[in-house]
Order: C-alpha cells, then sequence, then structure tokens
C-alpha cells in the first residue's frame, strides 16, 4: 500500500497569565463559530485523605447546585437555553467543567465559570440528595459492573502508599458520610484562580475572549497556595495476586504495573510498547491470543502518561467461554516475554509509529479532543509537550522499547486481578398487569407499517 | 480497557441535530453511473478525510432464522480478502493509522474510513478490497461466531444491556428490530460460510449505497478516487425478506428479571413516530423537555435534581428505516424502584394532560436551534448528519430549513404530540432488579 506522507500540525496555542495566577491558554479551530471553553482545577482524588475519598467529585458534582447570584438550576438552564452543552468530569488529579457553544454566547459560560469558582452556595439538603446521586452513579458503575469492580480493587492493590489507590468516585462506606463541611473546606482551599486554569478553542478573537476573561475571572483574589501531595509509591518488592468473586458469567484476567509519566525519558517507548501489546487490530496480543490461539474475546494493553505521579500499564484479557484462565494468563506472559527477549523488527515499529502520528492529527478532527488534550498536557506537562510528542515517537528505537520492556515488565513490579464468577441467575418471567387501552387514539395504529 | 476512570456529571452529551443559518456546510450530490448516491463536503481545514459508506445490509436484510448474520458479514469483510490475509489487512489498516472498517446494526451496514489527505486513495482502495472482494475464510467464520456467542454470553452480566435486549423483543417480537444485531445463541452456530457469502452477494451492492465524503478534497478528485477504488462494481441489492408487522401493545406488559444487583433498571416504552411523521419536530421539542434536555429535562429534574433517585433519567425518540421507538429508562438502588417507577409515568401523563409554559417551550427551542452549530464542527459530525438525511430523504437544505422546522412547533403542537405519542398504559416496561429487595408488590402502575 502506498501511503502518503502524514502532515503536521502544529498546536499554535497563546498563553496570558492573569495577576491573580490563572493561566489562559487559547487555541484557534475556525471551522464552525463555535467555542469550547474549560476549567480546569489542579485538584482531584489524588488530594483526598483516607475517609473521605469521593469528595472532589462530589464537590464537582454540588458546582451545579447554584451561587448567590444564580441559585440551583441556573447555570444549565442559562448555558442550554444559549443552545450550550455543558459537563464536568474528575479525575485522579484534575476536576475539570466545559461549556460548548456558539462563539456569540460564550460570555455567558466566563460569567458563570467565574461566578462559581469563589461564590458557590452548598445547602446541606442539596449535598444530601447529590450524595444519593453519587452512590447511584457508583453502583451503576462500579457495583453491578464485575469487570470495573476488578479493575477498582486492582489498583488498591497496586498502590498502597499512593491516593491512586483509591477510585476517583470514592468507596462506598466513604460516600455514605461525607459531610457539607468538609465539601465546603475543600472548596475554599482548592478553587481559586491561582489553582486553575483556563482552555478556550474555537472561533473567536483573541482580544475579545481575553477582555470577558478578565473582566470575569480578573476580581477574584488569589488563594493561598493549596497544600502539595507528598505521597510517593514505593517500589513494588514483589508480584501480588488477588481474586475477586462477583456474579459473572466469564472470568476476566487483568495486570497492571508501575510505570512512569510523560514527563520521563521513557514514556515514548512506553505508548509505542503499548500499542504494540494491545493498542490495535494488528497488536501482539490480539494477534496471539485473539486470532491464532482463539484463547479470548477480546484483550488489550493501556498506557495513559498523563497523570501526576507514576502512572499503571494495564494488560486485559476477556477469555473465551470455556478456556481456562490459566491458559490465558500463560498466553499473556509468553506475549510479553517475547517483547524482552527479541527488538522489535523495524518494519513492526515504522507501522506503530505511523499509527500513532496518524491517530495524534485524526483526533484533532473533535474540537472536543483538542481542548481535552490541552488542558491534560497542560495539567500535568505544560501545553507545549505536545508539539514535541510526535518527534519523541520518531525517535524511538527498537532496543528502547526492548529496554523498557525489561525494566517495567517485571513479575515483581506487577500485580495481577482475576475476577472470579459467582453464578447468576436469569430466567426472565413475564407479568401482564394494567388495564388494556380501551380507547386508542385514531392517529396510534397505522403509523407504522 | 483502561484501569484509569473518569467521572462525570452527566453521562453522555446531549443528543441533537440542528442549525443556523450561518455558514452552513454545503453538500453536493450525484448518482454516479454504478447507482451509488455520492454527496460531498469539502472542509479544507483540517488535511483529513472521512468517508462513509451504507448499504441496506443491516439486520433488516436478515430472515429471524439468520439472526446475526449481517453482523457476522461484516465482521468477516476485514477478515481476508482475494488478495490479503486477515492479518495483512489488519496491519494495512493500522499502517494507515486512521479508521477504517465495517459495521451493522438495525438499519444498515456501514463501511467508515478516516485518514490523512495524502492516504485516501490507499484507503478507499482497501476499503473497496473488503467490500467486494473478500474471501470469508471457514476458520475465521467459524472464530467470529464463536466469539459472538461469546460475547452474548458475557453481556449477561450486563444489567445495562440486558434490560435493553429484553425491552427490544418484548417490544417487537420477532420483527427484526426485536433482535440483537449481533445475534443469538441459537441462530449463530447454524450460520455457514455459504450464508455469510449470500448475504454479501445479495446485500452488498452500489445502486441505491449511499456515499458521504467530508473533508480535505475537492468534490471531482474525491469521486474520481472513488470511482476508480469502486471500478467496475455493479448491481442491485435484493429487497429484504418479509418480515412480521410491527404490533402496538394493547396493555402495559411488564417483564421483571430478576438479579443479584444492588441497582434496579428501569425501561418503558412502546414503537415511535418514523423520521418523515410530520410530529416529528414537534416530538424533538416534547421529548426534550420530557427527558432529552438533560438537566432541563422533567425526568431529571424530578428523579434526580429534587428526589437524589438516579444518576440517569431519560428518555428518546429514536427512529429507522421502518419505524421509531420511544425509550424511557433510568437505574435506581432496589429499594427506591416503587417511588422513581410512578414519577416517570407521572411525568409522561403531566405533559399530556397540562399545557407546556410559553417560557419552557421558549427555551426547549432555543436549545434544540442554538446548539446546531456545535455538531457540524467536525467531519464525521458532518457524515453522520448527511448520510441520515440522505437516507430519510430530508434534501440538501434541511440544515437551513432545520431552525425554521422548530420554531414552528406551538404550547399546542406539544401538548397534542404528547397525547398522541405517547402512550404510558400501552408499552413494555422491564424491571431488572433483586425483587426480594425490590418490593414493587404494591405498585399502582397507569
Amino acid at each position: 500500500l502506498a501511503q502518503g506522507v502524514v502532515p503536521t500540525v502544529p498546536w499554535e496555542v497563546r498563553e496570558e497569565t492573569l495577576e491573580n495566577g490563572l493561566k489562559v491558554l487559547l487555541l484557534h479551530d475556525a471551522r464552525a463559530p463555535v467555542v469550547t471553553f474549560m476549567v480546569w482545577y489542579r485538584v482531584g482524588a489524588r488530594n483526598e485523605r483516607l475517609g473521605s475519598t469521593g469528595l472532589a467529585h462530589l464537590l464537582e458534582h454540588m458546582m451545579f447546585k447554584g451561587t448567590k447570584a444564580y441559585g440551583p438550576r441556573r447555570f444549565s438552564h442559562l448555558i442550554q437555553r444559549h443552545g450550550g452543552q455543558l459537563n464536568a468530569f474528575t479525575g485522579q488529579d484534575h476536576t475539570a467543567y466545559y461549556e460548548r457553544l456558539a462563539t456569540d454566547h460564550v460570555e455567558i459560560a466566563i460569567e458563570l465559570e467565574a461566578d462559581r469558582m469563589r461564590h458557590l452556595v452548598m445547602e446541606p439538603e442539596a449535598f444530601r440528595l447529590e450524595r444519593q446521586v453519587v452512590q447511584e452513579e457508583r453502583r451503576r458503575r462500579v457495583e453491578d459492573q464485575p469487570i470495573a469492580f476488578l479493575w477498582e480493587q486492582l489498583r488498591a492493590v497496586a498502590y498502597q502508599a499512593h491516593p491512586y489507590g483509591w477510585p476517583v468516585i470514592g468507596w462506598p462506606t466513604d460516600l455514605q458520610k461525607l459531610t457539607v463541611e468538609e465539601a465546603q473546606r475543600f472548596y475554599d482551599r482548592y478553587y481559586v484562580p491561582n489553582n486553575a486554569f483556563l482552555v478556550v478553542v474555537g472561533k473567536f478573537e483573541d482580544d475579545v475572549i481575553l477582555n470577558m476573561i478578565r473582566r470575569y475571572f480578573g476580581p477574584i483574589p488569589p488563594g493561598r497556595p493549596p497544600p502539595t501531595v507528598e505521597a510517593q509509591e514505593p517500589e513494588q518488592p514483589g508480584s501480588r495476586r488477588i481474586v475477586v468473586q462477583r456474579p459473572a458469567h466469564l472470568p476476566y484476567f487483568a495486570v497492571a504495573y508501575h510505570v512512569p509519566t510523560y514527563g520521563h525519558d521513557d514514556a515514548p517507548a512506553l505508548d509505542i510498547m503499548a500499542d504494540i501489546l494491545g493498542g490495535s487490530q494488528s497488536a501482539r496480543l490480539i494477534q496471539t491470543l485473539q486470532r491464532d490461539k482463539q484463547l479470548v474475546l477480546s484483550t488489550g494493553a493501556g498506557y495513559d502518561g498523563t497523570s501526576i505521579d507514576p502512572s499503571l500499564l494495564t494488560l486485559s484479557a476477556q477469555p473465551a467461554p470455556d478456556v481456562p484462565v490459566a491458559a490465558v494468563e500463560a498466553a499473556v506472559w509468553e506475549v510479553v516475554d517475547g517483547l524482552k527477549q527479541q527488538a522489535l523488527a523495524p518494519a513492526e515499529l515504522e507501522r506503530v509509529k505511523r499509527r500513532l502520528t496518524t491517530a495524534y492529527v485524526i483526533q484533532l478532527d473533535s474540537q472536543f479532543a483538542r481542548a481535552l488534550a490541552l488542558g491534560q498536557a497542560e495539567m500535568t506537562q505544560t501545553w507545549q509537550w505536545l508539539n514535541d510528542y510526535l518527534s519523541k515517537i520518531a525517535a524511538v528505537r527498537p532496543e528502547d522499547v526492548q529496554r523498557v520492556a525489561r525494566t517495567y515488565l517485571r513479575s515483581e513490579n506487577r500485580s495481577v486481578g482475576i475476577l472470579e464468577p459467582l453464578p447468576l441467575s436469569d430466567t426472565p418471567e413475564r407479568h401482564p398487569v394494567g388495564p388494556p387501552l380501551t380507547t386508542p387514539p385514531a392517529t396510534h395504529r397505522g403509523q407504522i407499517p | 480497557m483502561s484501569a484509569r476512570h473518569i467521572y462525570s456529571v452527566f453521562l453522555g452529551l446531549l443528543l441533537c441535530q440542528v442549525t443556523i443559518a450561518n455558514a452552513l456546510p454545503q453538500a453536493s450530490r450525484e448518482v454516479l453511473p454504478n447507482g451509488m448516491i455520492y454527496l460531498h463536503v469539502e472542509q479544507r481545514a483540517l488535511p483529513l478525510v472521512t468517508v462513509l459508506i451504507s448499504l441496506p445490509a443491516g439486520t433488516l436484510a436478515e430472515t429471524a432464522q439468520q439472526a446475526g448474520l449481517a453482523s457476522l458479514t461484516a465482521a468477516l469483510l476485514q477478515e481476508g480478502t482475494t488478495t490479503h490475509s486477515g492479518t495483512e489487512l489488519a496491519q494495512a489498516i493500522d499502517t494507515l493509522g486512521g479508521q477504517i472498517g465495517f459495521d451493522a446494526d438495525r438499519d444498515a451496514a456501514t463501511g467508515y474510513l478516516t485518514v490523512v489527505r495524502a492516504d485516501l486513495k490507499a484507503g478507499l482502495r482497501l476499503l473497496a478490497d473488503m467490500v467486494r472482494h473478500p474471501t470469508f475464510p471457514q476458520a475465521e467464520v467459524a472464530r467470529q461466531v464463536k466469539e459472538a456467542i461469546g460475547q452474548i454470553q458475557r453481556s449477561r452480566q450486563e444489567p445495562a444491556t440486558q434490560v435493553q435486549v429484553a425491552f427490544r423483543e418484548a417490544l417487537y417480537g420477532k420483527h427484526p428490530y426485536g433482535r440483537r444485531v449481533m445475534g443469538s445463541v441459537s441462530t449463530l452456530p447454524s450460520l455457514s460460510r455459504q450464508d455469510v457469502s449470500r448475504f454479501h452477494r445479495d446485500y452488498y451492492r452500489p445502486e441505491g449505497a449511499i456515499v458521504v465524503m467530508v473533508g480535505d478534497v475537492t468534490q471531482e478528485a474525491g469521486k474520481k478516487l472513488l470511482q476508480e477504488a469502486l471500478a467496475g462494481w455493479t448491481g442491485a441489492p435484493q429487497p429484504f425478506p418479509e418480515h412480521p408487522e410491527i404490533s402496538f401493545p394493547d396493555t402495559l406488559e411488564v417483564v421483571k428479571l430478576d438479579r443479584e444487583v444492588s441497582q434496579a433498571h428501569i425501561r418503558f416504552g412502546h414503537p415511535g413516530i418514523e423520521r418523515n411523521h410530520p410530529d416529528y419536530y414537534a416530538v424533538e421539542v416534547m421529548n426534550y423537555m420530557l427527558g432529552g434536555g438533560g438537566f432541563e429535562s422533567r425526568l431529571l429534574t424530578r428523579i434526580r435534581e429534587e428526589r437524589g433517585l438516579a444518576y440517569r433519567a431519560w428518555s428518546a425518540f429514536d427512529t429507522g428505516l421502518v419505524g421509531g421507538t420511544f425509550t424511557a429508562g433510568l437505574s435506581t438502588q432496589n429499594a427506591t424502584a416503587d417511588e422513581a417507577l410512578p414519577l416517570l409515568f407521572g411525568t409522561m401523563e403531566q405533559l399530556q394532560q397540562q399545557p407546556v409554559r410559553e417560557q419552557e417551550l421558549a427555551d426547549a427551542k432555543a436549545f434544540l436551534v442554538g446548539n446546531f452549530p456545535l455538531n457540524l464542527a467536525s467531519n464525521r459530525h458532518l457524515a453522520s448528519i448527511f448520510t441520515t438525511i440522505e437516507r430519510f430523504e430530508l434534501g440538501l437544505d434541511y440544515l437551513e430549513r432545520f431552525p425554521e422546522l422548530i420554531r414552528a412547533v406551538t404550547r399546542q403542537d406539544v401538548q397534542r404530540v404528547a397525547r398522541q405519542h405517547l402512550h404510558p398504559n400501552a408499552g413494555v416496561l422491564v424491571i431488572l432488579a433483586d425483587m426480594d429487595q425490590a418490593e414493587l408488590s404494591g405498585l399502582t402502575l397507569p
């Protein structure tokens, strides 16, 4: 197949910092008169304490509950009536809020975000209800999802001394008793302009946007610098293994290795290694376990270097029915050992590099993805890192991948988690109830042939 | 699968497809000599091109005995052609780096391609090779069948999937809309290589296929590359097999699934309006207020904001080729299912009984109209919107017309369509819960 040259599209970001310490990153995307506006706070589950896990995320929910100037539900109401979309997300390191709307209406988003940076009103009753909502969210995402439950347990085993070991959504016991007072203290400590930055991507005029930002965010006084997180995960002294029993139909196999983040020189080789293992259809785990040996229904590998403290490289496999987990595990180790024993063929490395390079350009099609990448880069490194990434990927040699495989994919550095299914019963029963519809509207029938 | 999780205050972006009159992307339309309908939108800002090819090869093209055949066929296009093995195809796709492949849903099979401009020719050739010269190796057929059966088995441990599957089955019965696209454990083992070959021969034909190309290429250049890649491909697809009629429930049918879960999953719905129904836009507006408008919707306000009973509570009207579906749903801990259910039905009934306030209507319309440009900012969205426009013959001026279609909706329309297109007492209600804890016996349903 004849391939063309992948064009480079530089990130031309303008950076400004307000006097109160709030940094602003501006990036143009002139394709449509639309703006994605994000506020990133440098606070996440990482900043919580045991006994209060889930606090950062619950506070994120509370941020939609109103301020002195704009009462309950006004935030979403005003954004949506201007045609805007809004949401927020909490991770280990960050809490971010965003609005996407037509450029003409961006001022309302800027005003409302500035307002809730310092003027949130947390009513105890609203807090109690929202804590219930988050408990429902946890049930939905974790309690009734055996694979998600396994991952949560595996993280807790991989990290013993660092907050990355607890779930962003919080332990269920903590969620029952988080208080509005501690949420208020958390908010006062971390929601200050000098602990946040803004990302604006879209079609706009710099001066217009910057003036609005100065008008609304400028008067907010800086806060005391928030406390730093000193926790550090010591080197793992030997392999760890857990078995999680949950109602399920099939077992699951998951592995986590401690690895450094994008700030480290090994990160580009780790990115390539994860991709070679499980990042695409021709990846080794898929080729070997799924296509050749037919042991699994799916398999993959993941490395996310965008975190402040050292991260995890994960491997996973969904064993096919009637295939023992032990057979899957043995096959996974064989693939991992292969990477350590033999340097990559240049063609395989070139294929992965080209794939990662193209994927990098393709993500630019989404304005939201651009804003997200910019925010994540700034949160953990600096945004300039985005412009260096591809040249770092290009510089990776076969021996680099072999070296990082030997350095990090060691059994002493890994935690293994296995989901062991408990029986599920699943026979439906049917109960027609309720009165018959006696007078169906005339148009009701016959709409559909 | 990553071990890293990010949590959001609200699941999913708001769905909508709408317009402003400001610099709208323009599409050209041309019927090619082999009967393919070719839509092109030039977007030069990024060095990328997206192509979607839509063929009448979804679940609607299967018989009930063949359930899963459409999905199996689409998957197998990537597993070997006369010139490439499955592994070679996977490597070629990965080398181009973009997204290339085929997928089937209930209505259609879709070939998709997103590549950098310089790879458009190679990408189209690869896509054309898969659609025209698949070999369906026996070993790959067997593997894909085995994997699909395994995936179905695994999905029984996912409450959200189970409740959706049970809802569709109860609502549509033997009609293809009642089946899972991936098929069932009873039909999949009987599907053979011959079935796949025949299905491919009958439904992967160019006449009437919709091709939408969006990106950094002119219409002429795009058309030339497309025609080169597909030279000699001719023929019309077979008509769909006969299917049972979609019947409307007369009563409320309740399906209970007793499971060891911490949360009750609730789905209610019934057949909904078709895409070309004149009430479609009034229904869009009404549904925004009911459960489509996120924090602004009545369902989320009552169930989540006022009572903290659920993370999500929503409603949607989906439109397929042969009919639409109305669905509403929520999940709440077992013990509060009996509290949440009446709110779901009560909210629907309230829209039928009381006219909405003028301001609420104005806000809903303002959102639907104002949100439009957000969905026209990416090539991927544009390709998908123009596929819909062509499939339902909405006209190339649809993007310009949309705001007027929404603005024309009145309070009377909203109440009328709520009465006409919502049927709280004639539909299917599926409750998946730990029935011992859910205590639904005392519940009064509509």
